[in-house]
């Protein structure tokens, strides 16, 4: 077989083309305007700020409380809003990526390139975490879907990376941070 | 930085392909999903987003990976944004994936994925082996060397079939 009779084999699978995709596509792009907006109001600056540092690989999440500026990793990375189920809105940011260069490559562009709140249903995560064993006791609402968000967030990010072949088992990544502020979150 | 207007632009000139890419890739009903998920990544991401329109195209390409991979994962979620576009799409796609080549999709798919995708952004979507490079992470060099050895191995094992 040539190449010309392989490309020919190789032509995409035929589309329908509905009349109405135009129209429908910008509608889609507006109300996709609009759904990110809404969920994207500015944070208030309060002195009461919760910050979360993930251990990749875990479930884990170190909450402290106090006002705090962003660490130097944190700067410039992408920032990821939610809203609480109180009404407070919460703000984190993955970085500090070690590991291969490849690797870090490769993460770089995933945080750069991903709406992690879209991707974590936090209710699904937290009933995960209750079935393998995890307690909640102590935290608010608030509290628990702070911790489903996190693992939830880690988990999306974990799972980005091995879609691209790279793994904390297989040492490509050797650590990342998040972290996060939520205004007047109490523990 | 790219403003409100050159995200609305750089969807309106992207989102026919972006949508094509992922209803190659998905069920039509999750692909209404995938690109609702797309654009509202887009929208949320627009200061990242670069303002030459190329570099801007393979941006959006970059999200659309990353939402697939999260597609696969089980993932996508039912929107309201998705609905009309779910509508839409429908019971036209079931007709027309079935009549694709069986053996061209068996053959893809016994490719190493990466080899299979490198192939499908060539010739599903048109991207010119380098810009494929980019969205796979891949040097070009690299890319070009796979991307030949992708379509022996397709020569191959499309062989047998076509000769029968």
């Amino acid at each position: 077989m040539n190449d010309t009779e392989l490309d020919a084999l190789l032509e995409p699978p035929a589309l329908s083309q509905p009349a109405t995709l135009a129209d429908d596509l910008a509608v889609l792009i507006e109300q996709a305007h609009r759904g990110a907006t809404s969920a994207r109001r500015t944070p208030r600056i309060v002195a009461a700020a919760t910050a979360l540092t993930l251990v990749l690989g875990g479930a884990t999440a170190a909450a402290a409380n106090g006002a705090f500026d962003w660490s130097p990793w944190a700067q410039d990375s992408p920032s990821n809003r939610y809203v609480l189920p109180s009404g407070i809105e919460c703000e984190f940011r993955i970085g500090a990526v070690t590991g291969s260069p490849e690797a870090i490559a490769a993460a770089e562009d995933i945080i750069e390139t991903t709406d992690f709140v879209s991707m974590v249903d936090v209710d699904q995560v937290v009933e995960e975490l209750k079935a393998q064993g995890a307690t909640f006791d102590g935290l608010s609402a608030d509290g628990v879907y702070n911790a489903g968000m996190a693992d939830g967030a880690n988990s999306v990010f974990l799972d980005l990376l091995a879609a691209r072949g790279y793994s904390l088992d297989d040492g490509d990544i050797t650590s990342a941070q998040m972290e996060g502020q939520c205004p007047g979150l109490a523990r | 930085m790219p403003g409100p207007r050159a995200v609305s632009e750089a969807l309106t000139a992207s989102s026919a392909d972006v949508l094509a890419y992922f209803r190659r890739r998905l069920a039509p009903e999750d692909a209404a999903d995938a690109l609702a998920d797309l654009m509202v990544t887009a929208w949320r991401r627009e200061k990242s987003m670069p303002a030459d329109p190329l570099e801007a195209r393979l941006w959006m390409f970059g999200i659309a990976r990353n939402v697939l991979a999260n597609a696969e994962r089980g993932q996508l979620r039912r929107t309201r944004l998705g609905a009309r576009l779910r509508a839409t799409l429908g019971a036209g796609d079931a007709a027309a994936a079935s009549d694709h080549g069986i053996e061209v999709r068996d053959a893809l798919a016994r490719l190493d994925p990466e080899l299979a995708e490198l192939v499908r952004l060539v010739h599903w979507d048109g991207f010119a082996i380098a810009e494929a490079a980019l969205l796979l992470g891949l040097p070009a060099s690299t890319a070009r060397g796979r991307y030949q050895r992708a379509k022996q191995q397709l020569r191959e094992a499309l062989a047998p079939a076509t000769a029968s």
